[in-house]
């Protein structure tokens, strides 16, 4: 029995193309200005392609803080996926507001026959504007250096955050200089509107859905933490309850981002998978200690305020295409998957839970899952062994495990180099891709 | 008609007590095609407006102060062309004459004739072409400032 198709969701596909059709408009605005039509010199060439790249660099500067709004129609995109596109759109649009400096200051100097640095100082003192958008461009190289990965290790979570969260600023310093000095906007009421427009949109999304949506449902839903329950070794579970929980629209398989209202805590969200279904009364996540922050996160008091921002993740019972389904787990990946295993349709026999985990002492939630998967009828395979054992959730181990895995709905979340791993292993034993739902964490 | 209406506003400056030196009096009655070379070197835009959109002329501040020099230069945008007078008094600047601004269309007209009134009176203030570039007024701030120290140094190299 094919399961019913949930309601057709926005995808990833759909975001593409308004993406690109903002683009286009914004392209759009610098043709009709000109474009390269009216060029008769390098300098000219210079300074109009300094123009497009300067536009299309701030427009992705939006469309990277849309990336973050946690938009609901994006909500099941996935974070890994969501985290991929910000940091490729971070930094082709660091690449281009850095053309668009040098062109346009090349292009200015040729034409004005002066040298490069006495341009840059003309631009500097005399444009309008020109001096805040180079602080703010240089926030933004600060912001990217500051996130490449082998810079990243050395910071502390909390400088890099300090750091990133700057780009806010840079890309409000960048806007007067915009309006000022770009020729697409000089007595042009209908662009100057429409890229007013594209700020404003912005700017509300993020207000809305990062800010007031947020503190607004935590207020209605009194979130609070209820019960801090050590799991294992460096493993916790938060408890937070709450009123009127089933209207909150998070499911099964999906996490959202915390913010605690604790000393210290207060000003940093992180995302974690729900580690149960939502049964209207309490959410749970079950959180592995991989830093400070989330060793910091197991002496959180009870009653510490709790704000939510988001769902988001596609590894929801949305997904599911067949009668049958396989959820592989692997190492803290099972709380998103245990929480599947609550709510996910299927009768007595028609799911198989297969979970991955180092050592016995490793396994989380074993009584419940074990209880989970009597009262649904489940398989329950757990695989254990040392991290370098790659016959271990090989095809022929999936098969063996699971003999009908490639006429089924499967389920993979975990790390994301087991993640990848398991993804060939299942491509390799006849899973068709349209089958699959991945997520890894620890991006 | 555009030479005898130059020759009649270089009077006030004739009664400064000095010669002024209306060097291309004569080219700027052509079209602006031919009057392009002597500014910085960019053809005008095909069928941008031959006859002036804006005359104004500065307040004159005369002075005593040694030997006045005028010169002349035009620039061109894109999207408009320009063409200043400068008068020099003693090697400074005392008056800057916008005897051509035009632009290929309404919307050019009009950011140039905002922009205009604001570079001119920033020029005599700073007595010189380094002046803000008008906010709005990008293409036709840098075109000002560049015609504007090319008449400057030519009115110097008279000396």
């Amino acid at each position: 029995m094919p399961i019913a198709r949930a309601r057709r969701r926005i995808t990833g596909w759909d975001v593409s193309v308004l993406v690109a059709a903002n683009a286009v408009v914004v392209v759009g605005l610098w043709w009709r200005q000109g474009g390269i039509r009216e060029i008769h010199d390098v300098a000219g060439l210079l300074t109009s392609l300094g123009r497009v790249t300067g536009l299309l660099g701030a427009y992705l500067a939006l469309v990277e803080l849309l990336l973050l709004a946690r938009i609901p129609v994006l909500d099941a995109v996935g974070l890994e996926r969501m985290s991929r596109w910000h940091r490729l759109n971070g930094i082709a649009c660091l690449a281009l507001l850095l053309a668009h400096t040098v062109l346009i200051t090349a292009g200015y100097a040729l034409d004005d026959g002066v040298p490069l640095l006495r341009e840059t100082d003309d631009l500097l003192t005399r444009y309008s504007g020109v001096l805040l958008a180079t602080v703010g461009l240089g926030l933004l190289v600060v912001v990217v250096v500051s996130s490449i990965v082998a810079v990243r290790r050395r910071l502390s979570y909390r400088v890099w955050h300090a750091l990133h969260v700057s780009a806010y600023l840079a890309i409000a310093l960048g806007f007067s200089h915009q309006l000022a000095t770009g020729r697409e906007f000089q007595g042009q009421p209908v662009a100057r509107a429409y890229w007013w427009a594209l700020y404003a949109v912005a700017l509300g999304l993020l207000i809305g859905l990062r800010l007031a949506l947020p503190i607004a449902r935590s207020l209605r839903h009194r979130l609070r933490i209820e019960r801090v329950v050590p799991e294992a070794p460096g493993i916790v579970s938060i408890q937070i309850g709450g009123v009127g929980l089933e209207r909150l629209p998070v499911r099964a398989g999906q996490s959202l981002h915390w913010r605690f209202l604790a000393r210290g805590h207060w000003w940093e969200t992180h995302p974690f998978s729900l580690s149960a279904a939502p049964d209207g009364r309490r959410l749970r996540i079950t959180v592995k200690d991989v830093g400070d922050y989330t060793r910091r996160l197991a002496s959180l008091p009870v009653g510490t305020r709790v704000i939510v921002e988001g769902p988001s993740g596609g590894l929801t019972s949305a997904a599911r295409r067949h009668a049958r389904v396989a959820l592989i787990a692997g190492g803290v990946g099972i709380a998103p998957i245990r929480a599947l295993l609550e709510d996910t349709p299927g009768e007595p026999g028609a799911i198989a839970v297969i979970y991955r985990a180092g050592r016995e002492a490793d396994v989380l939630f074993r009584d419940e899952l074990d209880e989970l998967a009597r009262r649904r009828g489940a398989e329950l395979h757990y695989v254990l062994g040392e991290r370098r054992g790659d016959e271990l959730l090989s095809a022929e181990h999936l098969q063996a495990l699971v003999p009908d895995i490639a006429s089924r709905d499967v389920y993979v979340c975990g790390p994301p180099r087991l993640t990848e791993v398991t993804l060939a292993s299942l491509r390799r034993a006849g899973v068709p891709r349209g089958h699959i739902v991945s997520e890894g964490f620890g991006w | 008609m555009n030479g005898r209406a130059v020759a009649r506003r270089a009077v006030p400056a004739a009664l400064a007590g000095a010669a002024v030196v209306a060097l291309l009096a004569n080219v700027r009655s052509r079209p602006p095609s031919i009057a392009a070379p002597a500014g910085a070197g960019r053809q005008p835009p095909v069928g941008a407006a031959v006859e002036p959109a804006v005359r104004r002329v500065s307040s004159t501040r005369p002075t005593r102060r040694g030997p006045v020099r005028s010169a002349t230069e035009t620039a061109t945008t894109p999207f408009s062309i320009i063409q200043l007078r400068v008068t020099l008094t003693g090697g400074e600047l005392t008056r800057v004459e916008t005897l051509e601004l035009s632009g290929d269309n309404a919307r050019t007209e009009a950011i140039n004739a905002r922009a205009e009134p604001i570079l001119r009176e920033e020029a005599l203030k700073a007595g010189s072409a380094d002046i803000d570039v008008v906010s709005g007024a990008t293409y036709t701030s840098r075109s000002y400032r560049k015609s504007l120290q090319a008449a400057i140094d030519r009115a110097r190299a008279r000396g």
